[in-house]
């Protein structure tokens, strides 16, 4: 083990203690969580954005067949705490126009910026040029997108529909499932036969974020997401120099958000996974640094753009690849599924873009 | 080698601005937050505990009274 890391994993146990003794220990157990999270993501390079582009550019299924084994797991995990626990809270978003525009242009923009919520935090993490600095961009399109999120809702929803309310449990656990199947299903139409479906590290991650994700949801009694701290801490910073008055705004002056404006981020959940991601991938960084490739200025200024789209897309569609596809759908979110068929068809248009501006 | 070389400083000293930045920014929100009060904390774990999380999620809407819908 290099000091580097020695003197992290020294650092981290300080934050723990930190969050224990000052905060609470439910923070501090979510900061540990978080850590694990960052250290899976980093060290088995668990990327949604890569799997899909490697479904769509080389016919290969591993990726994706990974992230429907986690969104499997996950779902036979939450669904049935969530229907045993009302205190339990599932990631429903309303299915919108804003879903759909957000969920598409997310998905477009996550193959330019080579990462979609979970990605970029631990790309940014390990240290990769591009995702560290498009992180700031995309904590900023957060806050704007949550600014004007009322305005979008305006365009048309419906309320949020949980297949769990609706349906039950078994129904809602076997649509689940079926669902998933129809996924492998199309991706195995779509690849042809003779392909490899598994790869251990990616396999290996899936089932330690399912774990992962599901103690998110047991401790904190929410479901794993990522974005919304991102507009927390524009929030409060615009609110602390006097540039955003909260209460004349929808979004933010709903009682929740007020309360997460008026304390400390510590206490906010998305706030410390994501710390604890950073971290983690971090730490994974100093013995397996990422590859890092220069661009030219086009492609920063548009890796850039699309950062500050990632941010203000991901609070239009009610979250990320994380927050909206997998806590959604694992909780049995209807805005789930549009989301991942949504941001699907954003990423046909993103591989393109990303191949013909050189990325 | 040389462009090499200053490239890689150059990396090194925006990822150490970025970490500086964000320990700055985190302490900063602790100095100017009110104090935790410890006798207010929820439980470890939400599940059986019977109290709903009053954190913010990506999912969540904003109210309907508010938004007017």
């Amino acid at each position: 083990m290099t000091s580097n890391r020695i003197w992290m994993a020294v650092g981290s146990a300080l934050v723990f203690a930190f969050l224990l003794g000052w905060v609470s220990v439910r923070q501090s157990v979510l900061w540990l969580v978080g850590l694990g999270m960052g250290v899976t993501l980093a060290s088995a390079r668990f990327g949604f954005t890569t799997g899909w582009r490697m479904l769509i550019v080389h016919r290969d299924p591993r990726g994706v067949a990974a992230q429907v084994l986690l969104l499997g797991l996950a779902s036979w995990i939450a669904l049935p705490l969530l229907h045993q626990f009302q205190e339990l809270q599932a990631a429903l978003g309303p299915p919108s126009w804003s879903l759909l525009l957000g969920a598409f242009v997310f998905g477009l923009c996550m193959q330019i910026s080579d990462g979609c919520g979970s990605g970029t935090l631990y790309k940014a993490g390990m240290g990769v040029s591009l995702n560290l600095g498009l992180l700031p961009w995309f904590a900023l399109g957060s806050f704007l997108g949550s600014v004007h999120l009322d305005w979008w809702l305006g365009l048309g929803s419906l309320p949020p529909v949980s297949l769990l309310s609706h349906w039950g449990l078994w129904p809602a656990l076997g649509a689940t499932t079926l669902g998933l199947l129809l996924m492998l299903g199309l991706a195995r139409r779509w690849v042809g036969p003779g392909q490899v479906w598994w790869q251990a590290r990616w396999v290996g991650g899936a089932i330690a974020l399912a774990v992962l994700a599901s103690l998110n949801l047991v401790l904190a009694g929410q479901p794993w997401g990522v974005v919304y701290g991102f507009g927390l801490w524009v929030a409060k910073a615009s609110t602390a120099i006097g540039a955003f008055d909260p209460l004349t705004n929808a979004y933010w002056s709903a009682p929740h958000n007020l309360q997460s404006l008026s304390q400390s981020v510590l206490l906010d959940v998305t706030t410390i996974t994501s710390l604890g991601i950073l971290v983690g991938a971090a730490w994974v960084a100093q013995a397996h640094p990422p590859a890092d490739r220069s661009l030219n200025r086009k492609q920063w200024a548009l890796g850039l753009l699309a950062g500050l789209l990632l941010g203000y897309s991901s609070r239009l569609a009610f979250g990320c690849n994380v927050g909206a596809m997998l806590s959604g759908i694992a909780t049995g979110s209807l805005h789930g599924w549009i989301w991942v068929v949504m941001a699907f068809a954003g990423t046909l248009f993103g591989v393109r873009l990303r191949q013909r501006w050189g990325f | 080698m040389g462009v090499l070389n200053v490239r890689h400083s150059s990396t090194r000293r925006w990822r150490a601005l970025f970490w500086w930045v964000l320990v700055a920014g985190l302490l900063l929100d602790w100095w100017q937050s009110p104090p935790i009060n410890l006798r207010l904390e929820p439980p470890l774990l939400a599940i059986g505990s019977g109290q709903a999380s009053t954190s913010g999620h990506c999912s969540t809407p904003p109210p309907p009274q508010a938004s007017g819908r």
